[in-house]
Order: structure tokens, then C-alpha cells, then sequence
């Protein structure tokens, strides 16, 4: 023990010389202290994978680098760290008070936590360095906020802001149909229809504008238009801004890679990184992906069983039915197929299962079953095409639906629209007329042809 | 060992500890933001209530769309009817003896079925089952919508499909619209971007016409009753979907609609949820509760201070004057009842958006009525998650209120999968104040 004590005094004299020296330099350099840590949120319901993304961005980040804290803000705020998006924003902005994409991310963090005051704040700060269509875009942003404040007069000046931004000129549109000003609203709803004929809620709203004027003929139109557009647009352009953003993040990009891997024909390749991806964290996207790419590749045990997982995970559906008879089909279980095709059939009308099951039947010497599924699956296929506004192969299919199965009610309906989209007056009455003659209480029939009889020209 | 020693040892390790300890710290730059005024969680109601777990453990997130309770086999208990969007299945939850439940299968593949209604649509005498499907449950503006009705046939329950090639369907309910003395329908087709409130008039035989009274996207619910006390049914209903407007159908007769804007928000993100009938004040008229705090449109969800709670009052002519009566983060159904028994209505609401990272947040919550129509609110659970349906009713016979409540996980889950509970009071264990 003796010899312990001088040990100790050397030990402690070269601690103390040491601390001094250590206190001596924090006291002469005060002006660099350790730079600040990033805030890092819980993160265990996240995959991984995003998980990863999101750390390398927090140990990668450089504490006087503006670019960094903001960056760090965006991918807080796509996956929902509002709150530590905002302490980031408050950083890079202090570093580089000139950034536009600071002060929107920083707007939409506290936009999302509930603080639309202090988040149109920032939209404004945003707006003061922002060139010409960004300023449209925060201007927009600044009229939501204050629609959430149920502020509309001021939300009307800040989308008056952005003249020629649709999605301003939209809002605009509405809060003007909704304060008894449709007048108003009706050049600019027309020009937003002229620039962009398809965009369902443009039509939508023009036809509320039409029945508040008093003009039903146009509302009818109008609602008509809008009932067949094919352009369907998110709730509003942020969250549909946020929604793009996540897919280039995490986990999304590597189904993102899949699935052009497939595209591309690169099924092996496509199959191995949707495998990958599953094993992180099970997704529905990937399995069906997977399923579609394990029966290209000759796998029908793997295509089962991700699609059974799929099932029990997220529901049966048309789509996953179709893929799971396939494969029994793919495993020469033909009865095993034909039942789960007839299920997928039962959900809903599915061109796909109705096709396979006219082929299966066909096969089987069946015709009148081969028949009827023929028409069914043309039906289907029929009215996705006049959904997706494609008149002409509408029109066929549609035309083979009431030749295979004539006493289809909804066939001759949908052939009666489509005849009417395509101008054919007289025909699509005949049509109308078949419907109601074989169902007469079709009450879409019904007023498809009053509407015709009642108006000058269709559509 | 001596004391010199002693003291050297403890310098030896407190002299790198103490420069620890005093080296200068990273830059404080502020605190997380607080949330502005989203109401999460709430003081504990002394309700003697206790939760149980309703049907089969959740293996994966659970998707239960809606709730009822209704004696089914008019046994004198009540049952519970359930949508199940993962199974794709209407249950019946038997309860047989009294306290034990037994799940029976009404109907199956029916995609994503939103809203179970119990009715005797052919008069027989016992309870059929209309169903809305919404053919998916994800944002979908296609037609995969079907009005299917169960035929409780005995045993057995025969599927009739009464309306397909509809967007999505969310709500169907039954009434004598045309005053023919039977019962017609009413069917809000939610769709995604475009919906429609129809009418189905009972042709008889099962044959049902349909008639389209509005079209606006994201119709809840359909509640129906007399709402301007003229003796005949109307409808009211709530678009939800960036729209955000309360509507009612005034029957004028012979299958003649007139409508009636009752409350509009200019606030889009207000996230209408639902729309309840009651007569919350009890002067004789029909208010009507709209639950506010859907928040399915964004991946990554946050409560918003206006989730909660408003109540429509009628003050008859039309006039329906709305008074938020609760903020509750995320809230996406609600329910009347007297659940302290006091002889008022109280309500109840669940929370499918809540602030789920941080435990403890409310689940479950109950307004408490003053008996003036003032409500305090008083949280009854933190779990399940998820909630998205809810419904009151005398399960245990004990002449008091009881709740039940089903999930629906959809967005990010955590590690709570609670599918369905109940809440029932329980006499012998409490108090009987909030």
C-alpha cells in the first residue's frame, strides 16, 4: 500500500496539470464550443432503412453548414418529426437567412403541428426570397393556413396573390362559389377547364357554380364532365408535394427500384430487390410486385405464398385472387384456380378473372360458361376503357358485352354512355332503351335518357 | 487505508469526472416546438368501467371499419355487429350467456365493408343486415361500390347485391321515404374525389330503383329522421374531403328531395369524420353530432387543434346552429349515450389520429353533460390505438351505458394492435362520479 501513494501523487499531479490546461483552453477559445447536435427523434416505427437514411443525414450533418440542418429539416418533416423539423429550420435559417427552401420547410413543419400563424410566418419570409412561380406556391400555402384559420377574406387576397397558379386560382374559384359569387368564379373556373379539360374537381366545381347561377343544363354538363375526367388530383398541392417527396426516401426507393426493374424486364433482378425489401419490413406494394415478378420467373410456390401473406396482411383482393390462381393454374391445380378465380370474380367485376375463367371453361368444353365469362370480362374491360375515356375501344368492348350476353342490363347502359360520349344520339337511346326493357328499375338508365331526350347535344 | 490514501484515490477519480462534468456544453439553440393546441390527452374519468378484448387477437394490424350494438337475435342482450376490413367479413358477436361472446360469420367477401346496418328490410319479423362496401379501403375513385343485403334467412343469411358499379359505398341507411309504407334506402357513396347521395326506392320484391339526390365527394353518413318535424323522413349527410359541409335533404313528398346547407368550413383540413343523429338537448328535436379529425390523407399524421367534436343543435326551421363541444386530436367517431346516468345525453369519442408516439394519449373520451349542455371531457383509455368507430348500449344488462370500440390501422401503427374492446361499467368498482 505504501508503494501506492506515490503512484497515486503522480497520477493526480498529471490529472490536475491536465485539467488546467484543458480549462485554460476552453477559457481562451470561447468561440468554438462543440457544435450543436441535431434534436434525434424516436424513430422505432420506421423502417430500417429510411431509419438509416435519416441517421447518416444526423452524423453527416455539419454544425455551421445551412444546407445540412435543412436538409435534415425536409426528411423530419416527410416522416412526421414536425416538431424537430422546426428546431432544424431554426437552425439553418440563423446560418443562411437568405434560403427560400428553409423557410418552406420551416412554414410547412409548423403548418403540420397545428401553428398556421407561425408557419405563414415563415411562408412569408419564404415569399421575401423566393423568385416568381415559388412566390405563387407559398402564396397558396399562406391562403391554406388561413383557411385552416377560418380567415377567408384573407385567404382570398394571399390566392389572389398568385394570379395564373392553378391551384390558387382553384381555391380562389371556391371560396368565391361559396360566398355567393359564382359569377365571379366562372371566367376562371372556364379558363382552368380550357387549360386543363380533365381535371375532375375544376369541373366539379364549375357545375356547382352553373346550378347556384341557375343554369341546371350547364350544372348537368358540367357534373357530367366531371364524373368522366380522368385527371384526379391529391386534397391540395402540399400534401401531394409531401407525398412525391417520401417516395424518394428510404425503403420507397428501393420499391421504387423494383418496380422499374420489372418494367424494364429485369424480372430476376426486380424479384431479388422486392425480396430485399420485404425482409426489412413487409409492404404490400413489394409483395404484390413480387408475386407478379415470382410467376414470371416460373415460381408459383414463392408466388403463393407472398401472395397469402399478402391476404392475410392486407385484405383479399380482385387483383391478389387473380395472381393466386394463377399460380395454382402455373402448378396444373386447375380446380384449385377456377375456385379462387370465381372468388376474385365474386368481389368485384375484374376483366382478368373473368378472362381466366372463359379460358379455363373454354378448355373444358364449357362454351355457355366460356360465353358468359367472355361477356363479362368485356364488360369490365369496357367500362375501364370508358373510364379512362378511351371511346372507341370502349365502344367494342362494349358491343361484344351485349352480343355475347344480351340480357345484360349494365352492358347496354354502359354502351348507351359511351354511344353518348361519342356523339351517337339515336344509338346510345336504343341502347338506354335495352337496359330498361331488361331492367327497368335502372335508375342511372333512366336518367341518362331523359337527360339525352332533354338535351341539345351530348356531353 | 489510510486516509491520504484515501483521498488521493478519490481525486484520482474525481478530477477527470469533475472536467467532464464542467466542459463546455453544445449550443443551445431552443426547445422542440410545443404543438399549438391540439388536445391529446385528458383527466381520468372515474367511470367505473373496465376494459376487455372483444373477438380474436389481431395477428396484423387490424382493420375494423364499424361497430353496432343491437340485440340481433332478440334474446333480450345485446349483440354486437362488426365490419371487418381485413377479413373482408360482417360478424356478429353473440353474446350468449351473458359476459361471453361468440363470433359468428354473417357474410364474407364483401371488399373493405365500411358500415353494417341492422334492419328488418323484408319484414319477416327478424333483423337483416345492409352493408356498404367500399369495395377498398384505400383512396380509390373507381366503381367498386356495392349495396348488399343479407337476408336473415334462420340459420343462414342470403346475399342480394341491390346497386353495384357505384364508387365507394359508406353508409346505407332505411326509412319510408315516399310514404308507401315500406322501407326505402338511403346510400352515401363516399367514392374518393366523386360521390353521391342516392335514394333507393323499394319497388317490392327485393327490386329497389335507385334515384340520385346530390353529388359531392366523401359523403359519410346518412343519418336519417325528421329533422324539421313535418311527420316524414329526411336525410342529412356531411362531405367531407377538402369540401367539409353539412347538408340536409328536406323530403317534400313523392320521392321529392330539397336541399338545405346547414354548416360550412372553409377549413379543409377540419377532417369531417362522421355525422351522428341524437337529440342532444332532449327538447324533441334531431341534433346532430359531427366528429372531426380524420387525417388519412397525409402518411405521416399529426392531431390539429380545431379535432374534436361539434354539435349541430336544432333550432328547427332549418337552422342548425353548431358549438364545438369537445378538441380531441385525431377524433373519428362518436356516439351518444347517458353514460353516468343522470338522466342526460353524454357522448363518447374515439381517436384514430392521436398522438400515438407519446403514450398515454387519449383513446377513448367521454363528455360528460352538465344537463345544460355543458360537457367536460374526461378520458376513459389510452388503448387500444387506432380507433375509428364506436358505439354505446347496455351489453351487461345493468341498466347503465357501455361502449364499444374497433381499430383501423392504416397509417403507421404501433405496437398496440388492439382490434375491438369493450368498456363496461361495473357497479361494484367505483365511484359513480366522472
Amino acid at each position: 500500500m505504501n508503494r501506492a501513494v506515490p503512484i497515486l501523487c503522480v497520477v493526480v499531479a498529471a490529472e490536475l496539470v491536465g485539467a488546467a490546461a484543458l480549462l485554460g483552453w476552453w477559457a481562451v477559445a470561447p468561440s468554438s464550443p462543440p457544435a450543436p447536435e441535431p434534436p434525434r427523434p424516436e424513430m422505432s416505427f420506421l423502417d430500417s432503412v429510411t431509419a438509416a437514411e435519416i441517421r447518416e443525414r444526423q452524423e453527416q450533418l455539419a454544425a455551421d453548414r445551412a444546407e445540412d440542418w435543412r436538409a435534415l429539416a425536409e426528411i423530419y418533416v416527410l416522416y412526421g418529426f414536425f416538431a424537430e423539423a422546426d428546431v432544424c429550420c431554426r437552425r439553418a435559417a440563423a446560418l443562411d437567412p437568405d434560403s427560400f427552401w428553409t423557410y418552406f420547410w420551416w412554414g410547412t413543419a409548423l403548418s403540420r403541428l397545428g401553428e398556421t400563424q407561425a408557419s405563414s410566418e415563415q411562408f412569408r419570409a419564404a415569399v421575401e426570397v423566393a423568385d416568381g412561380p415559388l412566390a405563387d406556391v407559398t402564396w397558396y400555402c399562406i391562403g391554406l393556413n388561413l383557411l385552416r384559420e377560418e380567415n377567408p377574406q384573407d385567404a382570398e387576397k394571399a390566392f389572389r396573390t398568385a394570379p395564373g397558379y392553378a391551384p390558387a386560382d382553384y381555391e380562389l374559384a371556391k371560396l368565391l362559389v361559396r360566398s355567393d359569387r359564382a359569377a365571379d368564379a366562372v371566367p376562371l373556373l372556364d379558363r382552368l377547364i380550357q387549360d386543363h379539360p380533365q381535371r375532375q374537381k375544376y369541373c366539379q366545381l364549375r357545375s356547382h357554380a352553373a346550378r347556384q347561377l341557375g343554369d341546371s343544363e350547364a350544372a348537368a354538363d358540367f357534373l357530367d364532365r366531371a364524373d368522366f375526367a380522368t385527371e384526379v388530383l391529391s386534397s391540395d398541392e402540399l400534401t401531394g408535394f409531401l407525398e412525391e417527396q417520401i417516395g424518394r426516401h428510404g425503403l420507397d426507393v428501393w420499391i421504387e427500384e423494383g418496380r422499374r426493374l420489372f418494367a424494364e424486364g429485369a424480372v430476376a433482378e426486380a424479384a431479388a430487390r422486392l425480396r430485399e425489401t420485404l425482409e426489412v419490413e413487409w409492404r404490400q406494394e413489394a409483395a404484390d410486385l413480387l408475386a407478379h415478378a415470382a410467376l414470371q420467373l416460373g415460381h408459383p410456390d414463392e408466388a403463393i405464398r407472398v401472395v397469402k401473406e399478402a391476404i392475410a396482411r392486407s385484405s383479399p383482393t380482385p387483383e391478389r385472387l387473380v395472381v393466386l390462381g394463377d399460380a395454382y393454374q402455373m402448378r396444373h391445380e386447375y380446380d384449385h384456380a377456377r375456385e379462387v378465380w370465381e372468388r376474385s370474380a365474386r368481389l368485384r367485376l375484374h376483366p382478368a378473372a373473368h378472362e381466366r375463367l372463359a379460358a379455363h371453361f373454354a378448355q373444358r368444353g364449357d362454351e355457355q360458361s366460356a360465353t358468359r365469362h367472355r361477356a363479362l370480362a368485356s364488360l369490365a374491360t369496357g367500362i375501364a376503357a370508358l373510364r379512362r375515356h378511351e371511346l372507341e375501344t370502349a365502344e367494342k368492348e362494349l358491343q361484344q358485352a351485349v352480343e355475347l350476353a344480351p340480357q345484360q342490363a349494365h352492358a347496354w347502359y354502359h354502351l348507351g354512355e359511351c354511344r353518348r360520349w361519342l356523339g351517337e344520339r339515336e344509338a346510345a337511346e336504343i341502347a338506354y332503351r335495352r337496359c330498361l326493357t331488361i331492367d327497368p328499375d335502372h335508375g342511372r338508365a333512366q336518367r341518362s335518357l331523359d337527360r339525352l331526350r332533354s338535351s341539345p347535344s351530348p356531353g | 487505508m489510510k486516509p491520504s490514501t484515501f483521498c488521493l484515490l478519490i481525486a484520482a477519480f474525481g478530477i477527470p469526472v469533475g472536467a467532464y462534468l464542467v466542459r463546455p456544453q453544445p449550443a443551445a439553440f431552443g426547445p422542440v416546438a410545443e404543438t399549438a393546441a391540439a388536445e391529446t390527452d385528458f383527466p381520468r374519468s372515474r367511470l367505473p368501467l373496465r376494459r376487455e378484448p372483444l373477438g380474436p387477437s389481431a395477428k396484423y394490424p387490424p382493420r375494423i371499419t364499424n361497430v353496432q350494438i343491437v340485440d340481433f337475435d332478440q334474446d333480450g342482450m345485446q349483440d354486437v355487429i362488426a365490419c371487418d376490413a381485413l377479413r373482408n367479413q360482417v360478424l356478429w358477436y353473440r353474446q350468449s350467456p351473458r359476459g361471453e361472446w361468440e363470433e359468428r360469420l354473417l357474410g364474407d367477401d364483401l371488399v373493405a365493408p365500411a358500415h353494417a346496418t341492422p334492419v328488418d328490410l323484408d319484414a319477416d319479423g327478424d333483423l337483416d343486415v345492409l352493408v356498404s362496401v367500399l369495395g377498398n379501403i384505400y383512396p380509390d375513385d373507381t366503381h367498386v361500390g356495392r349495396v348488399v343485403w343479407l337476408e336473415q334467412a334462420g340459420d343462414r343469411f342470403i346475399r342480394h347485391l341491390l346497386l353495384d358499379d357505384v364508387r365507394r359505398v359508406a353508409d346505407i341507411q332505411a326509412g319510408d321515404l315516399d310514404g308507401d309504407s315500406d322501407l326505402d334506402l338511403v346510400v352515401a357513396v363516399f367514392g374518393y374525389a366523386r360521390g353521391r347521395i342516392l335514394w333507393l326506392e323499394n319497388r317490392g320484391g327485393g327490386r329497389f330503383r335507385d334515384h340520385e339526390i346530390d353529388y359531392g365527394p366523401g359523403a359519410i353518413h346518412v343519418p336519417l329522421a325528421d329533422y324539421d318535424g313535418d311527420g316524414d323522413l329526411d336525410i342529412a349527410t356531411v362531405f367531407s374531403q377538402n369540401e367539409e359541409e353539412v347538408w340536409g335533404y328536406e323530403n317534400l313528398g313523392g320521392g321529392k328531395f330539397r336541399s338545405r346547407l346547414l354548416h360550412l368550413t372553409v377549413n379543409h383540413d377540419v377532417g369531417s369524420a362522421g355525422l351522428v343523429q341524437t337529440d342532444l338537448d332532449g327538447d324533441g328535436d334531431a341534433d346532430l353530432l359531427w366528429p372531426l379529425g380524420d387525417n388519412l390523407e397525409y402518411q405521416y399524421t399529426y392531431p390539429q387543434p380545431y379535432h374534436g367534436c361539434v354539435w349541430l343543435e336544432n333550432r328547427g326551421g332549418w337552422e342548425f346552429v353548431p358549438r364545438q363541444i369537445a378538441q380531441f386530436g385525431g377524433c373519428y367517431a362518436a356516439a351518444a349515450a347517458d353514460l353516468d346516468a343522470d338522466g342526460d345525453r353524454d357522448v363518447v369519442l374515439v381517436s384514430l389520429f392521436n398522438d400515438w408516439q407519446t403514450p398515454g394519449h387519449a383513446s377513448v373520451a367521454w363528455l360528460e353533460n352538465d344537463g345544460a349542455q355543458g360537457f367536460t371531457t374526461w378520458q376513459i383509455d389510452d388503448r387500444p390505438t387506432h380507433l375509428v368507430t364506436v358505439a354505446c348500449g347496455d351489453l351487461n344488462g345493468d341498466g347503465r351505458d357501455d361502449i364499444v370500440a374497433g381499430a383501423l390501422h392504416v397509417t403507421r401503427s404501433d405496437d398496440d394492435l388492439g382490434r375491438m374492446a369493450v368498456w363496461t361499467s361495473r357497479q361494484d368498482e367505483g365511484a359513480s362520479s366522472p
